[in-house]
């Protein structure tokens, strides 16, 4: 029986300070050096909406490798066993099936900021309010657990205090994401993406190396059964939720409509395919981790740092600073994304929709700016307890962006779709699904309320369908004239 | 030449014999608890002891967080974390943990009743401490019905989504098709030619 100590011994605490400084300081150079580009709001927030293939597709990988990836996948698997794994490979759909839709968003919003303008145009105020409500809260869960999971990953490895971790990665990427916005966020992407498949493929050869699939699974079968079984209920009733909370993610979440208005025209479904592709292997490499610790005897002291621990554990000293460069990396890949959309959102559809309706672009930029600090500031306050697990805290947002689903798919394709339909969905929809959520498991809510959403949708569209007129989408969002333009350039 | 004492010397003789007399009835206890084998004992998240109903626990998931501490707290021993599945013979038991941490998490269970019990031993020569009051951990998964049920309706919401997209995506047109050949490209591909990517 190995006794680990897997409570900060495994990595040095200077060291850990020591590598924390070092990507700190080279990410911030790195915003402050590709923020010059950015000379307008719409270069700040869309990268001048030119993105091309090869950034295209590791924004979309390395966004999507985040502390879901490397710590909720072997979580999966440490309790939900090898059908929890797989069901983790299944979130990968959502980056696929948002490969056709970034193409028609494209098509039908070339000038567009937000998926909340989207809403907005398309099925009117109601149904923008609870979207917008919708997106905010599943953003600030996404963004708390996310540096929830790098407070808890660094204080596992190397002892760093959860609230000192928490609070220097948090402020690190806040501070590259103001001064770079999204040119910022691509371009560390892209070095981040590279970072973390190569760490990850080294600590799977290295783990595979050591510890063969076969024999984990013969030490399974004594002590964890169940993580064996292919009728594990709560992990079968886990496959399609995530695969569901997943696509729901990703067809609300502005941090991919932003990507997609971003890239350039033609690139979108090629890249979100390819970033598809290039994700899908890692949860399984980081699921085997999950499954191993209970087989090699490593003791968890709490399921969502299972993947970080066992890594270290089984590789040694190396294997500590692979993962926590690797974690640092996932983690600031995805809250900058976070930051930068949330902000975009909050700036175009709630404080230029709502108070600032003629605001100049220098303003804007001010407003973006603020949003990105405050988020921030927000965040951290929210992350200041940690009592739940990571699964927890992250699916709780499962059934309000599983409700999201069918709206947004019936409003990019379905002429007839009906708007108060699509609020009821939404609304009917979370409200079930979190019913679900606290009755049956954390791993049925976004089941459950995508369900619900489904049956409204479908049912007033087919009984009381409503024409819309697409050019309402191009009209709104076309860009200012050229006078319009020289107007605001004198009121600066 | 004898030599009588003198009150102050019986003073300091009596004080003397008061005192190794203290010193010895606060020793007594002190190195009989000594002997004592040290204890554990579970606790919740906040270091509390559980006790009474507060041992019994259940789970559709079959997986436990577990927390424990010695007893009298403030010793530093190694603890050793024991389960069984109810029915099956003592020497069936599974070692879950060895080590110095304090808790644990347990997935993977089976149906059924499982008991754990966790003990302690200051250092490696000693035996083992006595059991704790064990934590009796009932799990009862979701029932095969329920789960087919949410797995079918989840097989089916795909499978529609699926459809949907991947069929709007070959045969969906694209409303503004005369427009965008007519026009002249967009600001932002223009861009595109001009500057290569971003």
């Amino acid at each position: 029986m190995n006794s680990n100590t897997n409570e900060g011994l495994l990595l040095d605490p200077g060291v850990g300070f020591a590598l924390l400084a070092v990507f700190g300081l080279g990410w911030i150079a790195l915003g402050i050096w590709w923020g010059r580009k950015a000379k307008t709001t719409e270069g700040h927030m869309l990268a001048g909406r030119n993105v091309g293939l090869a950034l295209g597709t590791a924004t979309a990988a390395a966004t999507w490798i985040t502390s879901n990836t490397t710590m909720l996948a072997p979580q999966f698997a440490l309790q939900l066993g090898i059908i929890g794994a797989l069901a983790y490979c299944t979130a990968s759909f959502g980056l696929f099936l948002f490969a056709p839709m970034a193409a028609r968003i494209r098509t039908l919003m070339p000038n567009g900021f937000t998926s909340v303008e989207f809403i907005r145009l398309r099925y009117g105020e109601t149904a923008y309010w609870l979207f917008l409500l919708i997106s905010i809260f599943y953003s600030m869960t996404w963004l708390v657990s996310m540096a929830m999971a790098g407070g808890i990953a660094l204080e596992a490895l190397s002892g760093i205090p959860y609230l000192t971790g928490m609070s220097v990665i948090l402020a690190v990427c806040v501070a590259y994401t103001v001064f770079g916005g999204l040119y910022a966020v691509i371009g560390t992407d892209f070095i981040q993406s590279i970072i973390i498949l190569a760490g990850l493929v080294i600590v799977a050869v290295m783990i595979l190396a050591k510890e063969p699939p076969g024999s984990v699974y013969e030490r399974l079968e004594e002590s964890r059964p169940m993580l064996l079984s292919a009728l594990f209920p709560a992990a079968l009733m886990a496959l399609f939720n995530n695969m569901l909370f997943g696509i729901g993610e990703i067809t609300h979440s502005n941090v991919w409509w932003s990507r997609a208005f971003a890239m350039r025209k033609g690139v979108g479904a090629k890249a979100f395919l390819l970033g598809g592709l290039v994700w899908l292997p890692i949860p399984l490499v980081a699921g085997f981790l999950g499954l191993a610790a209970p087989a090699l005897g490593i003791n968890i002291l709490r399921p969502d740092v299972a993947g970080p621990v066992v890594a270290a554990e089984m590789l040694g000293t190396l294997g500590a600073v692979l993962v926590f460069i690797v974690v640092f990396c996932s983690l600031a890949s995805s809250i900058d994304s976070l930051l930068a959309a949330t902000s975009d959102l909050i700036t175009k559809d709630i404080v230029q929709n709502l108070f600032m309706k003629d605001a100049t672009d220098r303003q804007l930029r001010t407003v973006v700016m603020v949003v990105i600090i405050g988020l921030g500031v927000v965040t951290w306050l929210l992350c200041l307890g940690r009592s739940q697990t990571l699964a927890e805290v992250l699916f709780f947002a499962g059934p309000l962006v599983g409700s999201t689903i069918w709206p947004i798919i019936a409003g990019l394709y379905w002429k007839r779709a009906n708007p108060i339909g699509v609020s009821l969905a939404m609304l009917l929809g979370t409200a079930i699904g979190l019913a679900a959520y606290m009755t049956i498991g954390w791993y049925t809510g976004a089941l459950v309320g995508t369900a619900v959403s489904f049956v409204i949708v479908v049912a007033t569209t087919a009984i009381f369908p409503r024409e819309f007129d697409w050019r309402r989408l191009r009209v709104s969002t076309a860009p200012k004239s050229p006078a319009d333009r020289i107007r605001e350039e004198a009121a600066q | 030449m004898r030599t009588t004492p003198t009150r102050t010397s019986r003073l300091v003789a009596v004080t003397a014999a008061f005192l190794s007399a203290a010193i010895l009835a606060l020793a007594a206890p002190a190195s009989a608890k000594a002997d004592e084998p040290v204890r554990a004992v579970f606790t919740d998240a906040d270091s509390e002891p559980l006790s009474g109903d507060d041992l019994a626990a259940n789970s559709a998931r079959g997986d436990i967080q577990l927390h424990w501490a010695a007893d009298p707290p403030g010793a530093s021993p190694m603890f050793r974390l024991v389960g069984r599945l109810d029915g099956e013979l003592v020497d069936d038991r599974i070692v879950y943990y060895e080590g110095p941490q304090q808790r644990s998490f347990i997935s993977g269970l089976e149906d059924g009743t499982h008991e754990f019990v966790v003990m302690a031993r200051l250092a490696d020569t000693d035996p083992w401490g006595p059991e704790s009051e064990p934590i009796v951990f009932t799990v009862l998964h979701h029932s095969l019905r329920q789960t087919f049920i949410l797995l079918g309706i989840g097989a089916f919401l795909f499978i529609a989504i699926v459809f949907v997209v991947v069929r709007e995506a070959i045969f969906a047109e694209n409303p503004f098709a005369d427009e965008d050949e007519a026009a002249d490209p967009a600001p932002a591909d223009r861009a595109a030619e001009k500057g290569g990517e971003a």
